[in-house]
C-alpha cells in the first residue's frame, strides 16, 4: 500500500467570488458554501466565518475538526462516510496544510470546546496555529439529536472536500510517501514496534466511524497505518466531552503513527495498528484485549505496543487490561493517558483503573485542570457553550477539558503534568 | 522583619530525652535549639519570637488534639512564618511537624514549612498538606535542611512560586501542575518504549500510588486449637543481645524463648529499641508482650498452645525494604511452624 | 509491616499498636488501639491488677479479630 500525501499550505484565508486555491491563498465563495451544506434539510449553515492565528478571536461550540483533504483522482474522500467505500491509504491525497475545518453547532446534549487563537489560551491547542474555517450551524427545527449529529457529520466532511477541490492541477508544496516496504531490507535487527488505537464505543453520538460504520460494530482488528492517516477513521461523537474524543484532524495527522512511521527502516519496524472498540461489559473487555493482544502477538509480531484509550475513567479499565494483555504475552507496553486529579491537582487517584503492568506511562494532562484565557474582541460560534455556564467574552476561566486537544488523548498535545 | 514561630520536640528544646517525650506544651521566647540557626540564617530578615517545646509521645498520641492546644500559643505571637522541626527520621516527631504546620496553615493561613528523612512515616501523612523539606535521616543533616526551609518558607511568604520540588529541595507534594512539555506527548511514548524495549532504566510520567495492599489472611476457624505466635518490633531481646539486632534501622530479627520470658522478664530480657523511652518496658516486659495473659487464657484453654518462640527486630526507622526482608523472614518461619495467627505489638 | 508480611503468606495477624493513622496509611487489616508508644500493652499509672485487666481487654480484642474477617465489628 503506498500512500502519497500532496500538501498545499495555506497562508490566508478570504470570500471571494469563486473558491480557489493560488499562491497558498484560498478563496472561498461563501454562498456557494452555504448552499452546498444547507442542502441535507436536518441542518441549516448560518453561516462561514475564518479565524486566522494570532487574532484575538475565540471561537466557541467546536464540534469536530476536519482537514481539507480529497483524493487526487476523484472528487471524494472520507470512504463510507460521504460516497463508496474504497480503501483508504493508496494512491494520491490532496491536503490543505495549516488550515482546519471547524463543525461549530449548539444543541442540548453536545459538547463543544473553546479556541483561542491569541493570549494564555493559544499555548493550550494546536488549533490556534491553523486558519480556522468554521462552519457556523443548527438544527433544522423539530430535528433530533442524533439527526443533526449525522448532519453535522456530514456537512463538515462535504465542506472538506469541496475546499481540497480548489488546490487541483497545482503543484504541492510538499510531497510525503507513505510506505511500509516489504523486507527487501533487513529489518530484523530494528525493534518491532506496534499501535493499539482503542476507539470509543458506548453508544449513538458516542462513538468514531470506521470505513463509515460505527465503532462499536467492530471487534479488535488490524488497518495498514496508511488507512488511518489517510481518511478511514472519522470522528462522530459529539455527545461526549472535547477532551474524550479524537478529532478527525488528530486522527488523520495521528502524532503516533506519524512518530512510528518516521523511524520505520531506521529505529524500529513498525508492524501496524489494530484498533480495538471499547465495549462497556467486563467481560466484553475481557475478549476484546484478548484478542487485541493476539493480533499483536501472533500476527503483527510485534514486541512493542503503544496503546492509546479514548474515553472517560471507564475506559481506563480497558487501557489496563490491554496492557495486562498484552504484556502476559511478553509484549512490553507503554501507555498514553490523561489524569483525573480534581481542580487542585491533588487527587490521590491519578486513572479509575491501575495495574502493576502499567510500569511506563505517558501523562497528556489533568482533565480537571482550571485554565486561565485572556478576553479576546471577537467569538464566533455563540456567546454560550452548551454545557459551561458563563459568557464567553472576555477574560474567563474555564477547565482544560473544554479545549480541543488540551486533553489530546492520542498523544497530540505537549500538556502534562508536574509534581510541585 | 518578618516574625517566626518555631515547635520542636522536647530533646531539640534541651529538656530531655525519651524519658522526657510526654512533656506537655510549653512556649519560651526567642528562640531555642535549632532556632538559633534560623535567627543566624535570617540575619535582619527575621526572627525566632517564640518556639514551642512538646513531648514526643504527648503530641503523637493525640495529634489533632494536641495541635488545637498549641494553636492559641502561636497565634498570640502574630507570626508570618511558621517552622517546625526539622524532624528528620523521627516518626512521631515527624507527626508533630506535620500536623502542626498543617494546623497552622489552615487555621491562621500563614505559610509553615517543615522537614524529613522521605523514608519518614508522617510523610505519607502529610505530604500533600504541607511544604517537607527532604532532610538526611539524623541531625547531622541540621546546617544543610535550615536554610533550605527558611528559603521556602521566604517565598510562599511572599507569594513567590515555590519552584519545583528538585529546584527547592522540597518532597513531591502528589501535587499536580499543568505545564509544556518540550515533546509531544506521543514522541515522550515512543521514546520511552524504545528504552523499555532496550531494557533501560524508566520512569512512567503516572505513578500509582504505592498501595501495596496485602489481601487479609483467612480467619482462625478454630480458635481453640490454635497455636499463637507473638512478634514484636519492640526490640526486646536478651540483655547480651545475642544476636547483635540493631537499635535502630534493624536489619536483623532474632527469635527467643517464650518459657524463659514468662519464667524471667526484665531479668533475662530488655528493649534496645533506641526510637522511645524503654523504661516502661524494661520494668515489665507485658507492657509489650503479653505473655502473662496469653499464658493464663492458655490454661484457661481459649486457644491450643503460644508459640514456643517470639519474634523480634527494631521498628524505629527501618526503611521499607529491610521491614519486608525481615517481615518475610519472620512470616517464612511461622509458617513453616504451623502458626495458627499472630500478635505483633508495635511501639 | 511485618503482620502484612505475616498475612501474606496466609496466618491472619493483628497489630497493637497506639499510632492508630499510620497503621491505617501503610493499610494493615487488622489493627487493634495500644495503650502509648511506650507501653502498649500496659499502663504504669494505673495499679498492677488494673494494668492486667486492661492488657487482658487488649488480647482479647486481638484473638477476636484473629477470627473474624477485617471489618466486621469487633471492640
Amino acid at each position: 500500500m503506498k500512500l502519497e500525501i500532496n500538501y498545499y499550505d495555506v497562508k490566508e484565508v478570504r470570500f471571494g467570488a469563486a473558491t480557489a486555491f493560488s499562491e497558498g491563498i484560498l478563496l472561498i465563495n461563501k454562498g456557494e458554501l452555504i448552499r452546498l451544506l444547507s442542502g441535507d434539510p436536518r441542518i441549516v449553515c448560518e453561516d462561514i466565518a475564518f479565524a486566522h492565528p494570532g487574532e484575538r478571536v475565540r471561537i466557541s461550540n467546536v464540534l469536530d475538526i476536519t482537514e481539507a483533504r480529497i483524493k487526487e483522482n476523484d472528487d471524494h474522500y472520507y470512504p463510507g462516510m460521504l460516497g463508496p467505500i474504497y480503501r483508504a491509504g493508496e494512491g494520491r491525497t490532496r491536503v490543505l496544510r495549516c488550515a482546519a475545518v471547524l463543525e461549530i453547532g449548539a444543541m442540548q446534549g453536545f459538547y463543544g470546546g473553546l479556541i483561542d487563537m491569541a493570549g494564555n489560551g493559544a499555548q493550550l491547542t494546536p488549533f490556534s496555529k491553523t486558519i480556522n474555517i468554521c462552519l457556523l450551524t443548527r438544527p433544522a427545527p423539530g430535528v433530533a439529536l442524533a439527526d443533526y449529529g449525522h448532519a453535522l457529520k456530514r456537512a463538515g466532511l462535504a465542506a472538506s472536500v469541496y475546499l481540497a477541490k480548489a488546490a487541483r492541477g497545482i503543484t504541492p508544496d510538499d510531497v510525503e510517501i507513505f510506505d511500509l516496504p516489504r523486507p527487501t531490507k533487513d529489518l530484523s535487527a530494528l525493534p518491532r514496534v506496534a499501535y493499539l488505537f482503542q476507539l470509543h464505543s458506548h453508544g449513538e453520538s458516542r462513538e468514531p466511524f470506521v470505513y463509515g460504520e460505527n465503532s462499536r460494530r467492530y471487534y479488535p482488528t488490524i488497518l495498514h497505518p496508511n488507512e488511518v492517516l489517510d481518511g478511514a477513521i472519522v470522528c462522530g461523537h459529539y455527545n461526549i466531552s472535547t477532551s474524550i474524543r479524537n478529532n478527525t484532524y488528530t486522527i488523520l495527522n495521528h502524532p503516533v503513527v506519524l512518530g512510528l512511521y518516521r523511524r520505520h527502516g531506521r529505529e524500529v519496524d513498525f508492524r501496524g495498528v489494530v484498533i480495538s472498540p471499547e465495549p462497556t461489559s467486563l467481560t466484553e473487555i475481557t475478549r476484546t484485549s484478548m484478542m487485541a493482544a493476539g493480533l499483536m502477538k501472533n500476527v503483527l509480531g510485534a514486541d512493542g505496543v503503544i496503546i492509546t484509550k479514548e474515553g472517560g475513567g471507564h475506559t481506563d479499565v480497558d487501557l489496563m487490561e490491554n496492557c495486562n494483555a498484552c504484556e502476559r504475552l511478553g509484549i512490553k507496553t507503554v501507555l498514553i493517558d490523561n489524569e483525573w486529579l480534581g481542580s487542585d491537582g491533588a487527587g490521590e487517584f491519578p486513572l479509575l483503573a491501575s495495574s502493576p503492568r502499567a510500569d511506563a506511562m505517558v501523562s497528556v494532562g489533568n482533565v480537571d485542570a482550571v485554565v486561565k484565557l485572556s478576553a479576546m474582541d471577537r467569538v464566533i460560534g455563540g456567546e454560550r457553550l452548551s454545557d459551561f455556564g458563563t459568557s464567553l467574552a472576555g477574560e474567563m476561566t474555564i477547565p482544560l477539558r473544554f479545549i480541543p486537544n488540551g486533553i489530546s488523548q492520542a498523544g497530540f498535545t505537549y500538556l502534562t503534568t508536574e509534581d510541585r | 522583619m518578618i516574625r517566626v514561630v518555631h515547635y520542636i520536640n522536647q530533646f531539640f528544646g534541651q529538656i530531655g530525652g525519651e524519658e522526657k517525650a510526654g512533656t506537655t506544651p510549653g512556649i519560651v521566647e526567642g528562640a531555642v535549639g535549632p532556632g538559633m540557626l534560623i535567627d543566624r540564617l535570617l540575619v535582619e530578615r527575621g526572627r525566632v519570637l517564640a518556639t514551642i517545646i512538646c513531648g514526643d509521645n504527648y503530641f503523637s498520641e493525640n495529634p489533632e488534639h494536641v495541635a488545637a492546644e498549641i494553636l492559641p500559643l502561636i497565634e498570640a505571637y502574630t507570626p508570618d512564618l511558621f517552622i517546625a522541626g526539622p524532624a528528620f527520621n523521627a516518626g512521631r516527631y515527624g507527626i508533630a511537624c506535620g500536623e502542626m504546620c498543617k494546623c497552622v496553615k489552615e487555621k491562621l493561613g500563614i505559610p509553615a514549612v517543615t522537614g524529613m528523612f522521605p523514608e519518614n512515616p508522617a510523610v505519607g501523612l502529610y505530604r500533600r498538606h504541607v511544604y517537607i523539606i527532604e532532610t538526611a535521616h539524623t541531625a547531622v543533616g541540621m546546617a544543610k535542611a535550615m536554610p533550605k526551609i527558611i528559603d521556602l518558607g521566604w517565598k510562599l511568604l511572599h507569594h513567590e512560586r515555590p519552584g519545583t520540588p528538585r529546584e527547592a529541595g522540597y518532597l513531591p507534594r502528589g501535587i499536580k501542575e499543568t505545564v509544556a512539555a518540550d515533546t509531544l506527548a506521543s514522541e515522550r511514548a515512543i521514546a520511552l518504549l524504545l528504552r523499555k524495549m532496550r531494557g533501560e532504566s524508566i520512569e512512567t510520567e503516572i505513578p500509582f500510588p504505592e498501595l501495596d495492599l496485602v489481601a487479609p489472611a483467612p480467619p482462625i476457624a478454630d480458635l481453640k486449637g490454635a497455636t499463637i505466635a507473638l512478634v514484636t518490633e519492640g526490640g526486646l531481646v536478651p540483655k547480651e543481645n545475642p544476636d547483635s539486632i540493631e537499635s535502630a534501622r534493624a536489619t536483623r530479627w532474632g527469635k527467643y524463648s517464650v518459657d524463659e520470658l514468662r519464667e524471667l522478664g526484665c531479668q533475662r530480657f530488655s528493649s534496645i529499641h533506641r526510637g522511645f523511652d524503654t523504661t516502661y518496658i524494661n520494668e515489665d516486659c507485658n507492657r509489650l508482650l503479653p505473655v502473662d495473659v496469653l499464658s493464663d487464657m492458655e490454661r484457661r484453654g481459649l486457644f491450643k498452645g503460644i508459640h514456643p518462640f517470639f519474634f523480634v527486630t527494631t521498628g524505629v526507622a527501618t526503611t521499607i525494604d529491610n521491614a519486608r526482608n525481615i517481615g518475610k523472614g519472620i512470616a517464612a518461619e511461622l509458617s513453616d511452624a504451623g502458626v495458627s495467627g499472630a500478635i505483633v505489638a508495635a511501639t | 509491616m511485618l503482620e502484612k508480611e505475616i498475612e501474606r503468606v496466609g496466618i491472619p495477624a493483628v497489630l497493637i499498636t497506639a499510632l492508630i493513622p499510620t497503621a491505617k496509611m501503610l493499610h494493615a487489616n487488622r489493627i487493634v488501639p495500644g495503650i502509648a508508644i511506650t507501653n502498649p500493652l500496659g499502663d504504669p499509672k494505673v495499679s498492677l491488677a488494673e494494668e492486667k485487666t486492661l492488657r487482658e481487654k487488649i488480647v482479647v480484642s486481638a484473638l477476636d479479630l484473629l477470627t473474624k474477617e477485617p471489618g466486621e465489628a469487633a471492640d
